[in-house]
């Protein structure tokens, strides 16, 4: 067997392999600065959808994360105005056991009634970032009506009713001639009803009842806010109102003690169902926690395979970059010597 | 009168010696001549009295001039197709511009003005054209006629014949509708010519009907309304060779040209794809003779511009019983005469005669050397000669002087 | 046997030498053409009469030379989907991890829904906020756009893929008319006996031209007749003549159009109703790309728009009307599609949605996008501004599953993103295929081409040994002639003298 090669394909066969080598060299050399493969598509072939699915999961996570802060943002701020609410509630009712139905210090109460109705007002109407926390669904309106606004819808229910039942209003002196039974009666039948229901919403209330919603991870959907109509703050209107506003001052005794009775009972059930409030919002405040911790940690995780998938190890890329340029030299010595290597030379 | 005898006794060896010196000399002049053969000079003596005892008289010697003409010479090649030897024996017959035949081994033939192949003294390259009315190969001087490849005419030839070896896929599907033109299951094409020469396109068109049986169409693709010809194939399936009673070839008559014979004989059906192995058909479009081929057996064929090749002419050879007996003519021609034989016409290469060689030539038969050492053989002769004649001139002026 | 022929035989001798190193000549100065050029042989022979060049062949091996040509052919079918699939992956982009944070670079499709999910999460965290509504809507036109420019991408391709075509068809077409002329020239030398090498070389040289753009097989009958049919067995040249190819360019393309097939011999050759399809070369490439691979793609790109318009679509909250299309919809609907095909490339942001065009982004969380005028398919009848329910909805369509045609060659039910997701897949694996069958078509070629230059190619060395033999051999023959004068000259002077 004779063996017969021509010169084109000494020559060429290097030519290619050079070639094809220095494209290998430089495919390597973005690996190594990019830390992941040169055409990641090319060689994930179809495992490059698993890849994006990764990440498109990861980056829902990711702004799942932020949105939770939002979240966490507006229920720190509710427990902490359900916090402030519960114990101005309870300073009341601690100044109004004290007085234990006396109306020597009537007036003081009366203005701590004043101040209390004031502050439950303002704290309804807070905002975070332009929304109206506890207006429900309906941020872009203020929970609550002033009272001490000008031609106030509400003060004007409350001083109407009072007319109609009396035949006076809360300033007149005459308020003292009201009986305990007739103001208890007053208090029952006509005052309750404008702190409920369709009252509610027209004096008081632009909230809406339905309270915010959001989603903390991928499962998890919590509200995320409490409104202005639910039964505790209407019971802390009621309560603030009848001492702010029904003329205590100058009722009789036993009138007066009929107004702090229902008002320290209203106070009593508004506080406990505050209490029950500030645990569900903790309730959520720490499933959100929960939730951001476990979908960081679920993050890391699809980080790690995604990073399996399309990283590359830069020792081995090393080592491959090295190896190349070895060859590479070697095959220009090759092709040098191999020019030498000529009958021409010798003839 | 011995003398006088033996003076002229050297007289005819000196005009013999004259004859071979004539003889070299021609040679000599004819060494680098293609086909000549070469001279030689044969001495005969002459007794002219054989007398009484002590008178003798000189006879003398007399020539006799043969040419070598059966003598193979070296062949030397050239460029030119219609150089042409003879490896062998035999003669090119050849005319001269009166008609007259002669024989000849100078074979440097070039196509003259009127297309007839003429050689370097002129004569006419005679043989026997081959094309379809002509004579044919009569082997007699009766049919012969100037070798003539004027290459200006246009000649087309209709196919005739053809062969197409396809191998059919045995796995394709069956077709499904009737066969036709545009429903099939392979497809091919073969390229005919029609009388004028014009290219006509046929298609062959293979569609399996069923297990091992075929249906071929052959279409003129010009007009592919009805199929020139429809044959069902069937193949054995322990070979996948065509099975009778297949047709072993079809009858096509080309549209415009004379009916062909294509030759599917070796058509296979196997398990592979469709494939054309040979597709061939004779005949050729309108084309000039762009140059002749010309085989040992002295057959002429001129070569188309497309490749395609036609015998035109047998060109033969003739040869006598006795070549070296011919008669010599000038330009390198030879006669036939009494003493040569008749004229026998044969085939290059059959009975006894030498091959045709193209682009080849006969040198001449001359080598220089044996022609100067010749020459001073018959040098030294006809000194010797005259030494002779010399004596018998002093011996007689002796003769004159005494009698003073 | 003498002087005279002596001097002939010699003469003879120097002729046959002198041919022999002018093909020697030819030999070395082909040795490092890149073209097909194959060793000359003077085939010399020997007679009474000395030697001589009887005629010239080249070193060739037709079963090398056809697997060059098949190897040609295969090579150019991968090259050509190579580089249309790479043009398709332009619709992907990056799809790196480094280049996709909460919003993505990438270009694609996937990535690009993954931005318009992200922004609707973010938005449905603050319904209230404007900014947040019109990012929303930002992210869905850009999601819209980049589907528009997919779709423009592939019609694209095919448009360079029919072209790409019909340059092929018309390069075959000059290249059998080449090879006519050159096939008539060689089998009128053959039958002269020219030199017809030289010819022969250029013919191999068209057939490796043609290889590139279509696969072929070849056969040889007498004369050195060659004929010339595709890989699928349909006649491309015989009988010393071309036939034809033909194929009818497309210029413009959209979803629903479909391209012409090329026709030779008559017989369409591309295309699925093809009965002799041809299995390789550029013009299978392209008309793979053109015919398969870019309508699946397609297929899938109308597949995300159709699910795209459905999940968005907004349903009559008061009477029982028809369901219509919201966010995502095409130029001028009032009705959902019935089919997608060409969605990808029609799809747009409602107009009424869209701020950039004078609409109003919380309309994504109102509903009545349809139509602002008609109040029954607004879902925030009551107007808060923190209205969650209809953009948890589309959140939970957006994931929810769907049924895609199986036209898309990939899974016919799955969630938008995950659809989205598979179809960067299919790309990425016809991709990675293609790359590898290229990877090793290119090295079967460059075996085969090697192994035709070892069959047929010159070696210099070799070449320059067999030129040593023939200058030794041209100097003995010189060196006979210088005595056989000596002879002759001893003949005219020396004998002379003796006369």
């Amino acid at each position: 067997m004779t063996s017969y090669i021509s010169t084109q394909s000494i020559s060429s066969s290097m030519r290619q392999s050079i070639l094809k080598m220095q494209a290998e060299l430089a495919a390597s050399q973005t690996e190594l600065s990019t830390g992941t493969y040169a055409d990641i598509g090319q060689t994930l072939g179809s495992r490059t959808g698993d890849s994006l699915s990764l990440q498109t999961q990861s980056s829902l996570l990711q702004t799942i994360t932020e949105t939770n802060q939002t979240v966490a943002t507006r229920l720190d701020t509710t427990q902490t105005i359900l916090g402030s609410l519960q114990s101005n509630a309870q300073d009341l009712l601690n100044s109004l056991i004290e007085s234990n139905g006396s109306n020597s210090n009537a007036g003081t109460i009366q203005a701590s009634g004043e101040s209390n109705l004031q502050s439950l007002i303002s704290s309804l109407n807070s905002t975070l970032g332009g929304d109206y926390i506890f207006s429900g669904t309906n941020t872009s309106n203020q929970a609550i009506t002033n009272y001490f606004g000008p031609a106030a819808p509400n003060k004007a229910a409350v001083d109407s009713a009072f007319t109609a039942a009396f035949g006076m209003a809360q300033t007149s002196a005459g308020v003292s001639a009201i009986s305990a039974s007739s103001m208890q009666t007053f208090l029952d039948t006509a005052f309750a009803p404008l702190f409920q229901g369709a009252n509610w919403a027209a004096g008081w209330s632009s909230a809406s009842s339905q309270t915010l919603t959001n989603r903390i991870s991928e499962s998890q959907t919590v509200d995320t806010s409490v409104s202005a109509n639910n039964p505790a703050f209407q019971q802390l209107a009621q309560a603030y109102t009848m001492i702010a506003d029904l003329g205590t001052q100058n009722l009789s005794s036993p009138a007066y003690q009929t107004v702090t009775t229902v008002a320290r009972n209203l106070l009593t059930s508004a506080i406990s169902s505050l209490i029950d409030l500030q645990a569900g919002v903790g309730l959520v405040q720490s499933d959100t926690n929960d939730a951001t911790n476990q979908m960081s940690l679920q993050m890391n995780i699809l980080s790690t395979q995604i990073g399996n998938l399309e990283s590359v190890n830069p020792y081995e890329i090393t080592t491959r970059v090295t190896d190349l340029q070895t060859q590479i030299e070697t095959s220009y010595s090759l092709t040098a010597q191999l020019q030498q290597l000529s009958l021409i030379k010798y003839l | 009168m011995g003398l006088f005898s033996a003076m002229n006794a050297s007289v005819s060896g000196m005009n013999a010696q004259a004859n071979l010196l004539a003889t070299v000399s021609e040679n000599i002049s004819n060494s680098n001549t293609t086909g000549y053969k070469q001279a030689s000079t044969l001495f005969r003596d002459i007794v002219d009295q054989v007398g009484a005892t002590g008178d003798y008289s000189a006879g003398g010697v007399t020539t006799l001039v043969r040419y070598n003409v059966a003598e193979q010479g070296g062949l030397s090649s050239t460029t030119s197709a219609t150089d042409l030897a003879i490896q062998g024996n035999g003669f090119f017959l050849v005319d001269d511009s009166n008609g007259a035949t002669y024989l000849t081994r100078a074979g440097s033939f070039v196509e003259n003005s009127s297309g007839n192949l003429v050689n370097a003294a002129g004569y006419t390259l005679m043989g026997y054209s081959l094309a379809p009315g002509a004579g044919g190969v009569t082997l007699s001087s009766a049919g012969l006629t100037p070798v003539n490849i004027n290459s200006t005419a246009l000649i087309a030839a209709p196919s005739t014949a053809g062969t197409f070896t396809a191998n059919l896929n045995s796995n394709a599907a069956t077709l499904t509708g009737a066969p036709s033109f545009t429903n099939y299951t392979s497809k091919s094409s073969v390229i005919a010519y029609d009388s004028l020469g014009n290219p006509v396109t046929l298609d062959t068109v293979f569609s399996k009907t069923g297990a091992n049986t075929w249906q071929i169409d052959v279409y003129d693709d010009a007009a592919p309304g009805t199929p020139l010809t429809t044959q069902t194939l069937t193949f054995d399936p322990s070979s996948g060779d065509l099975a009778p009673p297949s047709p072993t070839s079809l009858s096509i008559a080309v549209p415009g040209g004379v009916t062909a014979s294509l030759n599917i004989a070796s058509t296979t059906q196997l398990a592979s794809s469709f494939a054309v192995s040979q597709a061939t058909m004779d005949g050729n479009a309108p084309s000039q003779v762009k140059s002749v081929s010309i085989s040992a057996d002295g057959t002429l064929s001129y070569v188309f511009a497309n490749g395609s090749q036609v015998a035109a002419y047998k060109i033969p050879l003739g040869n006598v019983i006795s070549p070296d007996s011919l008669s010599n003519i000038s330009g390198d021609v030879f006669q036939v005469n009494s003493d040569s034989g008749d004229l026998v016409i044969g085939v290059a290469g059959t009975g006894g005669l030498g091959l045709v060689q193209s682009s080849e030539l006969e040198n001449s038969t001359v080598d220089l050397a044996t022609q100067l050492t010749d020459m001073i053989v018959a040098q030294r002769g006809y000194e010797a000669n005259t030494k002779v004649f010399q004596t018998g001139s002093d011996l007689l002026a002796q003769l004159n002087n005494m009698l003073k | 046997m003498s002087l005279s022929s002596a001097s002939n035989i010699a003469k003879s001798g120097l002729n046959t030498v002198s041919a022999e190193t002018s093909f020697l000549s030819r030999n070395v100065t082909g040795a490092s053409d890149t073209a097909t050029y194959s060793r000359k042989i003077a085939n010399v022979i020997s007679s009474l009469d000395g030697s001589r060049v009887a005629s010239v062949t080249r070193a060739s091996n037709l079963a090398v030379f056809g697997n060059l040509l098949g190897a040609t052919s295969a090579s150019a079918t991968q090259n050509a989907i190579s580089a249309g699939l790479d043009t398709l992956n332009q619709t992907v982009g990056d799809v790196s991890s480094s280049s996709s944070s909460t919003t993505s670079n990438s270009t694609s499709p996937a990535a690009l829904l993954s931005n318009f999910t992200n922004a609707l999460q973010s938005y449905e965290a603050s319904p209230s906020s404007v900014t947040l509504a019109n990012s929303a809507v930002f992210a869905a036109a850009t999601l819209a756009q980049g589907l528009n420019s997919a779709a423009a991408t592939v019609n694209q391709v095919r448009e360079q893929a029919d072209s790409g075509i019909a340059a092929s068809v018309q390069t075959i077409n000059s290249l059998l008319a080449q090879f006519q002329t050159v096939n008539a020239q060689i089998v009128g030398g053959t039958a002269t006996s020219a030199d017809v090498t030289d010819l022969q070389d250029s013919r191999d040289n068209i057939l490796s031209q043609l290889a590139q753009q279509i696969g072929i097989t070849t056969t040889i009958g007498a004369n050195g007749d060659m004929s010339i049919y595709t890989d699928s067995g349909v006649t491309l040249f015989q009988g010393g003549a071309a036939r034809s190819v033909t194929f009818s360019s497309t210029h413009t393309y959209t979803a629903a159009t479909s391209g012409n097939a090329v026709y030779a011999d008559g017989i369409p050759i591309t295309g699925s109703s093809a009965a002799m399809p041809i299995a390789n070369g550029t013009i299978a490439g392209l008309a793979t790309l053109r015919d398969s691979l870019s309508v699946t793609y397609q297929a899938q790109l109308d597949g995300i728009a159709g699910a795209l318009i459905n999940a968005f679509s907004e349903t009559d909250q008061a009477a029982p009307g028809p369901d219509l299309p919201g966010l995502f919809t095409t130029q001028g609907a009032t009705s959902l599609p019935t089919s997608t095909t060409g969605l990808a490339g029609q799809i747009t942001v409602n107009p009424s949605v869209d701020p950039s065009q004078g609409g109003n982004a919380l309309l994504l969380r109102d509903g009545g996008i349809s139509d602002t005028a008609n109040s029954d398919y607004t879902y925030n009848t009551t107007g808060d501004a923190s209205y969650t329910a209809r953009l948890s909805q589309l959140l939970a369509k957006l994931s929810a599953t769907q049924t895609y045609s199986a036209s898309g060659g990939i899974t016919t039910s799955a969630n938008l993103s995950d659809y989205a997701a598979a179809s960067v897949s299919w790309l990425e694996a016809q991709r990675s295929n293609v790359s590898s069958q290229s990877n090793y078509q290119s090295t079967l070629l460059s075996t085969a081409g090697t192994a035709l230059s070892n069959a047929t190619g010159v070696n210099i060395n070799d070449e320059m040994s067999k030129m040593l033999d023939l200058e030794n051999s041209y100097s003995a023959t010189a060196k006979l002639l210088t005595t056989i004068d000596g002879m002759f000259s001893m003949l005219m002077t020396d004998l002379g003298n003796l006369a």
